[in-house]
Formats: C-alpha cells, sequence, structure tokens
C-alpha cells in the first residue's frame, strides 16, 4: 500500500514538474504586449490599443493553404484568452485580397512574464514550433 | 459558440481554430476523447479519438435574416506514430519530439505505421441568433 502511495505522489511529482516546464502559468496583455519576429521576415505587432499588425506569416501555419503559398501581412484586433487548452492571442484580421472576409486566427502563448512565447504547431501539435521572438524595445 | 459570436460581431466569418489536447488541460481531454477505448465506443468519439489533435479552417457562407447561418468546415490532420504514441503534457514538449518523436518517426517512414493523411469537409447550418 505504502508503495503504491509513493508511486501516485512520484507520478503526481513528475506531472507536476512537467507542468510547469510547458507553462501552465496565466499570461496578461501586458506580457504579449510588443513586437514578436522570427528570422524568416515573419513579424507581429501588438498594440496596448488592442490592435495588431502582422507582416509576413505564413499561410499554412496561421491561415490556409500550402508551404509554398505566400505569406500573409494584414492588420486587425487581438484578444488574449484560453481556448482549446492553451492560452492565445485571437488575432481578427481586417479585409484583406487573400480573405475578403477578414480571418479569424491566433498565435499560443507559453508562460508569463519576461518568460512568454508566442508560437504556433508548424504541423502536428507537439511536432516543430513557428516560434516568434520578442524583440528588444527601443529605448 | 465561437462562429456565432463572430457572425454577431459582424466578422471575421472566415477563420481557423484547431483543436488541441496537449496542454495542463489536455489530460482531462485524455480520459474523455480515449473513454471510447475502454468502453467501446459507448462514450466520446471515436472519429476524435483517432485524429487527436486537428487542423479545423471554416468560412461562413451566408447569413440569414432567421438567425441561421451556412458554414463551410474543413480539417486536416496527419498520422504519424509520434501522434499515436503522445503521452499527456510531456509528450508535447520540445524534448520529447526531438528525443522520441522524431526518431520514432524517422524509423516508420515507410510501410506499416508510416503517415497517413485525413481531409474531412461538411457544411453546416448553425443557429447564430437565439
Amino acid at each position: 500500500m505504502a508503495a503504491m502511495i509513493g508511486r501516485v505522489l512520484a507520478t503526481m511529482g513528475i506531472l507536476s514538474l512537467f507542468t510547469h516546464l510547458v507553462g501552465c502559468s496565466t499570461p496578461t496583455d501586458e506580457d504579449v504586449i510588443g513586437v514578436w519576429a522570427k528570422e524568416d521576415g515573419g513579424q507581429l505587432s501588438v498594440n496596448a490599443d488592442g490592435t495588431f499588425a502582422a507582416q509576413s506569416l505564413p499561410r499554412d501555419v496561421f491561415f490556409d493553404g500550402h508551404r509554398s503559398d505566400p505569406p500573409i501581412t494584414g492588420s486587425g484586433t487581438w484578444k488574449l484568452e484560453k481556448a482549446s487548452g492553451y492560452w492565445q492571442v485571437r488575432l481578427s484580421f481586417r479585409q484583406m485580397p487573400e480573405y475578403p472576409q477578414g480571418f479569424f486566427t491566433s498565435v499560443l502563448v507559453v508562460g508569463s512574464g519576461d518568460s512568454t512565447e508566442l508560437f504556433r504547431w508548424v504541423e502536428d501539435e507537439g511536432g516543430e514550433r513557428y516560434r516568434l521572438t520578442r524583440q528588444p524595445t527601443a529605448p | 459558440m465561437l462562429i456565432a459570436n463572430q457572425i454577431a460581431a459582424g466578422g471575421p466569418l472566415q477563420g481557423r481554430n484547431d483543436y488541441y489536447v496537449g496542454g495542463v488541460d489536455g489530460v482531462g481531454k485524455y480520459l474523455k476523447d480515449y473513454s471510447t477505448l475502454l468502453t467501446f465506443g459507448q462514450t466520446g468519439n471515436l472519429a476524435v479519438t483517432y485524429l487527436g489533435s486537428y487542423r479545423l479552417n471554416f468560412a461562413v457562407t451566408g447569413v440569414l435574416d432567421d438567425g441561421t447561418a451556412t458554414v463551410e468546415f474543413s480539417v486536416y490532420n496527419s498520422s504519424r506514430i509520434s501522434s499515436a504514441t503522445h503521452p499527456p503534457i510531456i509528450g508535447y514538449t520540445e524534448w520529447w519530439d526531438r528525443n522520441v518523436a522524431v526518431p520514432l518517426n524517422n524509423f516508420f517512414q515507410s510501410g506499416p505505421l508510416s503517415m497517413t493523411e485525413q481531409y474531412i469537409e461538411w457544411t453546416e447550418t448553425i443557429r447564430w441568433r437565439p
């Protein structure tokens, strides 16, 4: 019996550790406001007034279509909320040539404060991440 | 609900809203989605059990004054040996991907247990205004 309790406690400890590692903390609006970019030219500016501007986001990762499709540039409004198990910055794009009705998509958030990261899964969940890195602000 | 809210708010009427099973909340989803295997299909949803996480796109093609709307959905999923063997939480870390998932996928690049893809499309009438 004691061994079984020990195993359960050990399992809970391991789960707790990994929960911490994958980031279960709650991000705030302030954590995601800023300029985020990737070396391929993708960039997302999340503004304090609730608007955003996106440049060269890969269509297959954030929208629909295929990897060979040209990336998307646009703007709209954002909102931080939890959905499908992740904190997400929900992005409502205004009308664009590619999407005349606008487009609703999101970027996932892990961590909080200085450890906040924005990303999307490139293909399968758990696989390669399309990671946007926070850019330093001008002094 | 998400699409109904989008229509009520005036858009956007097209978008992507993927389904995920990783993260901290994934444990509960695992229990719900995979309970179908323990009960021989009496609980949960067998299709969702197979798909795991998937890519979902939607497009509202018609909004009517009677409070209904026509929506086209498309789901894409790729099934690999790695996606079939994800444990909750740890299975969605970069460590697991690098040390377990990628080697497994490389080993099963062809033949049995290699990647398969599923495309599902359907049109549905939803109620966006009560």
